[in-house]
């Protein structure tokens, strides 16, 4: 079997949803711009080489809809020889089109894939344009369409997550995420693009207008305890699964360009990772938050590696209550999980957030001087979860 | 010379300038709302960064004044649109802006030195046309006039508001010394048909008509209770709506409008009375001078003659004890007198029953009202034309339910002047000659001319009636049907005599019908008491029938072939909104609290409500895709679930009650007219009749959608099982039941399920319960 390597990666800042920075600019000319900016960075590398483009996205309609895939290779000029197709698993979307790449390059019948994920919720609202579940699942299943601040409220109550451990878990993501900030940690891996917004011309007539972005805007420096315990819960009278405690909606795009060690070795790329093994597994959709519990161990035991050996986890903060619950349940090094804060700080883009929690990871491990293993992993609604484990070159 | 107003200047942005400008602009007209520039920056202003010469900075009072008054939960805009009608500026930098106003009127502070600078000031800036008035309540409008250049004083008049100028119907018009008639008659129509106002034209005299005999009435009330030792509550608990006056009585309502204020008035009749006797009657007791000095100036700093204190338990209530000079609880206050008097049917009834008791409190009513009566009457002809005026005034100024003159009348005239002389009084000359001249009665009813449409003026005939309805001729041939039941509930009676004037109206020679009535509102909803009663008797079969013949009664007067309109009003709640729904075309009031409340006691609309919300929803949107179709159904599903209820007429539309064949008018007095105008419109244009049409439903897919949002709030424990469940209902029977999305159903198709649904909601316990306390308490119960 041949080795699947990361030979290089980008991603944009990412975008608050629905009144970010990002809200007026397409999730197309997002995804492209970065697929430019990632190629860029190995300026000798012919595009003609890729094989396929494969782009994770939450909710593929509108304007994600007509193969997202095959579009943004257009939209990036890549070739008209350069297919592309798009990968729907929810949130775990982005890890499944690198998953997906990883296997085909692996099979050895295909050798350079670019794979990964865009999401506009300021574009394309969670649940989609509109929601129609099915009605006989309504009536035998309701929970599959369970509101999600639902299950994590479930979550917490059936794990006894107190309202107080989600809000320290909250502030201490904004924290680590503001310090990676100031350290300038995200730079490397952030592809500035160019903001459509709405503005009026020397004339005073209404056109668009471009604004540079660069840095990630959803964290909140001064937030506190105190701050976060005054919020009331959206999803449950007197819950306490706040909008503080969890993720923020947010727009984003990230992508890595893969290829066989083989092919990295003789178009003379240096491999920034091996893609070790990745795997999903289900629970009950009204607890969606544990995906992880089952998703983990069976990556790792893919992987051949023990929780022991893992450097960094990449875990993504859909809501405190699951990601404590996972911690928890998984017995976690808390030191090791979300080291560079999470999606409560930085936002999740959905569809985005495997590929955006891949580039973190790999930018991360390389600079520790500890072990090479890294999981990315996530809950994802309807009741799964997934997990990627990721060995990075020194 | 006809004026138009195109656009109004306010000056002056307290509370009584924004709401003067957020009323007229509610109205539809622009205005400007002016106010000084502040001397110097706050720091607030500073931490904004803001300079002396910001916009932000000059035009802050003004603005200031338009976000308060706008501010939703101030209910004193009738929709978000009034917003975007007042543009705000200020004194130094708009004056420009006044040139393109056609009235101008100025809110600034009492003091004749500022009025007269300003209009110095702004006098360049208005155009030739243009009318110019004063909201002042207290200064002489002459002494105004006579400061203005001459061109001006033509134009110029006294434009008195209350306060809140939304909710208060009263409108003084002042002429000055110099005001061209034809200026006061076009605004007198202006502010009767525009801005929906009572006009009442005032003399110069000091507080003109209302505030003056409302401060008099006020203060002698004040002074009997102290005379007679009464607690500020025992006092309010008598002089309220036992004498027809407001329920806040006579503390509470100087708590509403700042004791402060009331004093300002008082004073200003003392410095302008010559009367001995006048300058008694106007002074305020000295507990009331007591409250000013300790800062306890009513609702506006929080304490006054009451005070709530919100403690972990629950509000408690105190008034103030004058004697202790401090707050002591309230307490249960019962008396004998005013309880018989409150059984009186009438407020006529009610008022004679108690100044002719043998009671104290009887007593002490009767000197009140007497000493009101005396008083008014002997400055009747010096400050209004006619008497009629008065009564106008204290009624639509200060919310009594009878003028004095018409409650001179409910305790007899000459039986209440001969007590009056008994007791030493001196009763004015002009009662008693025209008591002499065989009039005992200041009013005749028979004689009451109105400029509106009134359904009991002599022109109007009774073509006939039952119990609970009448139907008459209001001429031009359009007949009217007008609810005659309590509160104007809907019943079978009802119903009955529409299926009957549907009959009558679309054989006959009329043009149409008019659902209306002159109630204070259109219709509080279906007679729950006599669905309950069906409920208790088991009687399922009467019900689905009695439901049957609601449905199809709102189904015959949809489609007959003349107009029907509706001119709801006040509360139209229920049955009454549903009726209202299936009409031609609705001439709503301003103030219309329309909605399908059903929910709230455990039923769904049961008359068609729930079938022509959806359709007025799915009129407006758009080709029939399932995503339209849902989002068409949602909206109805939400104003029933939520049990909606307008803030407004203009709301109303906003919430879809109303729609592009309805409309709404700012004169609750021109609202019958209004309406058979509408139909005699419709009528001439070449009426349309409404065909048997068919609804294209969002079925299964529409229906699972919002149960699963139903779920969620469920599960959220915003709504109660039982709230989803009920909601649950609506959501089967406007999806058309379990029908594929994009099915075509017949309107009768889903009268089946409503009927289905509100007769299966009977046989539940739980809307059973809420059902009961609803008709115990008056309250909607959440179980």
């Amino acid at each position: 079997m041949n080795q699947a390597v990361i030979v290089a990666m980008g991603r944009s800042a990412i975008g608050r949803a629905p009144r970010g920075t990002l809200q007026y600019t397409r999730p197309e000319e997002l995804g492209a711009q970065v697929i430019t900016g990632v190629l860029n960075k190995i300026p000798d590398f012919d595009v003609h080489e890729i094989e396929d483009v494969i782009v994770g996205c939450a909710f593929p309609e509108a304007q994600q809809g007509i193969n997202l895939g095959r579009i943004l290779a257009l939209k990036a000029g890549l070739s008209e020889q350069v297919p592309g197709q798009t990968v729907n698993r929810f949130c775990s979307s982005g890890l499944q089109a690198i998953a997906t790449a990883s296997y085909h390059i692996m099979s050895g019948q295909v050798d350079c894939i670019l794979a990964g994920g865009v999401e506009s919720m300021s574009t394309v609202p969670m649940g989609g344009n509109f929601p129609a579940p099915d009605p006989g699942l309504t009536v035998t299943l309701p929970e599959t369409y369970m509101s999600m601040g639902i299950t994590a409220e479930i979550v917490a109550k059936r794990y006894g997550i107190s309202r107080a451990d989600m809000d320290q878990f909250a502030v201490m993501s904004h924290q680590r995420a503001a310090a990676a900030i100031s350290k300038g940690l995200f730079a490397e891996d952030i592809i500035p693009v160019q903001a459509a917004r709405p503005g009026l011309d020397e004339m005073g007539r209404p056109g668009i207008t471009f604004q540079p972005y660069s840095v990630d805007e959803g964290v909140r420096t001064n937030t506190s305890l105190e701050a976060l315990a005054k919020l009331k819960s959206p999803f449950q009278m007197g819950g306490s699964v706040t909008a503080g405690n969890s993720s923020q909606t947010s727009d984003g795009a990230a992508f890595v360009l893969m290829m066989s060690a083989e092919k990295a070795h003789n178009l003379g790329l240096k491999p920034l990772a091996v893609f070790r093994s990745f795997a999903v597994g289900g629970v009950a959709p009204d607890v969606m938050g544990l995906g992880p519990i089952v998703a983990i161990p069976k990556a790792l035991k893919l992987a051949g590696i023990t929780k022991e050996d893992l450097g960094l986890i990449e875990l993504n903060e859909a809501f405190a209550s699951q990601s404590l619950a996972c911690v928890r349940e998984l017995e976690l090094n808390p030191e090791l999980v979300n080291v560079n804060g999470g999606a409560i700080a930085l936002g999740h883009p959905l569809g985005c957030t495997g590929a955006f929690l891949t580039t973190k990871l790999v930018s991360e491990i390389k600079r520790r001087n500890a072990s090479p293993f890294g999981v990315v992993s996530m809950c994802i609604g309807g009741g799964m979860g997934a997990a990627g484990v990721y060995e990075i070159i020194a | 010379m006809s004026i138009y107003i195109k656009k109004a200047a306010v000056i002056g942005a307290g509370v009584m300038g924004s709401g003067i400008a957020a009323h007229i602009a509610g109205a539809g007209i622009p205005v400007l709302l002016l106010d000084i520039v502040l001397p110097q920056l706050s720091d607030d202003d500073q931490k904004k960064g803001l300079t002396l010469e910001s916009p932000t900075f000059r035009k802050k009072l003004a603005e200031t004044g338009k976000q308060k008054v706008c501010d939703p939960k101030a209910r004193l805009t009738y929709s978000q649109e009034t917003k975007a009608r007042i543009e705000t500026g200020n004194l130094s930098d708009d004056l420009e802006k006044l040139t393109s106003c056609d009235w101008i009127i100025e809110v600034v502070v009492e003091q004749l030195a500022v009025k007269e600078k300003l209009f110095n000031t702004i006098a360049p800036y208005i155009h030739d046309n243009a009318i110019l008035s004063t909201n002042t309540s207290g200064i002489s409008i002459a002494a105004i006039s006579k400061s203005l250049p001459e061109e001006l004083r033509g134009r110029f008049m006294g434009t008195h508001f209350f306060n809140p100028t939304r909710y208060m119907k009263l409108f003084e018009i002042i002429p000055g010394p110099e005001t061209r008639p034809e200026n006061i008659e076009a605004m007198k129509v202006f502010a009767t048909r525009r801005l929906g106002k009572g006009v009442v034209e005032a003399r110069d005299t000091p507080n003109f008509i209302a505030n003056r005999i409302g401060a008099h009435g006020a203060i002698s009330a004040m002074q009997l209770t102290e005379k007679y030792g009464y607690t500020v509550q025992y006092s309010d608990a008598i002089l309220g709506t036992p004498v027809a006056r407001p329920k806040t009585a006579t503390f509470k309502t100087a708590d509403l409008v700042g004791l402060d204020i009331g004093g300002h008035v008082a004073q200003n009749v003392i410095e302008h009375a010559s009367d001995e006797a006048e300058i008694k009657a106007y002074q305020v007791p000295a507990f009331a001078n007591r409250l000013i000095e300790l800062g306890h100036l009513g609702d506006k700093s929080g304490s006054g003659y009451y005070k709530k204190v919100r403690t972990p338990e629950g509000t408690q209530r105190f008034y103030w004890d004058y004697r202790k000079e401090d707050y002591v609880p309230l307490e249960t206050v019962k008396i004998p007198a005013v309880l018989a008097a409150m059984k009186a049917r009438t407020p006529q009834q009610r008022v004679n029953a108690m100044v002719w008791g043998d009671d104290e409190a009887n007593q002490f009513a009767w000197e009140a009202v007497k000493a009101n009566l005396l008083y008014t009457a002997a400055r009747a002809p010096e400050i209004a034309a006619d008497f009629n005026a008065i009564d106008n005034g204290m009624k639509w100024g200060y919310n009594w339910e009878l003028g004095p003159f018409e409650i001179w009348d409910a305790i007899g005239v000459a039986a209440s002047v001969k007590r009056m002389e008994d007791e030493g009084d001196v009763v004015p000359v002009w009662v008693k000659e025209r008591l002499a001249s065989g009039k005992t009665n200041f009013y005749d009813a028979a004689a009451i001319k109105t400029p509106y449409l009134n359904l009991n003026a002599s022109e109007v005939t009774v073509i006939s009636e039952n119990d609970d309805a009448m139907l008459k001729n209001i001429g031009d041939g359009v007949a009217c049907l007008e609810f005659r039941t309590k509160g104007n509930t809907v019943t079978a009676g009802i119903a009955e005599m529409i299926m009957d004037s549907l009959k009558l109206v679309e054989a006959g020679d009329y043009k149409g019908l008019v659902l209306a009535n002159e109630g204070k509102n259109f219709s509080a909803g279906a007679n729950l008491a006599f669905i309950m009663e069906m409920i208790s008797g088991g009687q399922w079969d009467a019900l689905a029938a009695a439901i049957h013949s609601f449905q199809y009664t709102n189904l015959a007067m949809k489609r007959c072939c003349k107009p029907v309109v509706a001119a709801p009003h006040g509360m139209t709640l229920g049955g009454g909104a549903e009726m209202s729904l299936h009409t031609a075309s609705q001439v709503a009031h301003a103030e219309t609290y329309m909605g399908l409340v059903e929910l709230g006691v455990g039923l769904v609309p049961g008359g068609g409500g729930c079938k022509e919300l959806l359709v007025r929803m799915m009129e407006k949107s758009g080709p029939k895709t399932a995503l339209n179709l849902t989002l068409a159904t949602q909206a109805a599903m939400e104003a029933i679930a939520m049990a909606k209820v307008s803030s407004s007429g203009q709301n109303a539309a906003e919430l879809g009650f109303l729609g592009a064949r309805d409309r709404v008018c700012m004169s609750q007095d021109y609202l019958i007219e209004e309406a058979k105008r509408t139909v005699i419109n419709l009528y001439d244009q070449g009426f349309t009749p409404n065909l048997k049409a068919d609804i294209v439903v969002g079925g299964t897919t529409t229906k699972a959608t919002l149960q699963i949002g139903l779920a969620g709030m469920a599960q959220g424990r915003f709504i109660s099982a039982y709230d989803a469940f009920l909601a649950g209902k609506v959501v089967h029977v406007i999806c058309g039941g379990d029908v594929n999305t994009g099915t075509t159903v017949s309107e009768e198709w889903i009268l089946e399920l409503e009927k289905e649904a509100f007769l299966s909601l009977c046989g539940e316990a739980k809307t059973q319960e809420r059902i009961g306390y609803m008709l115990k308490t008056g309250k909607p119960l959440r179980n």
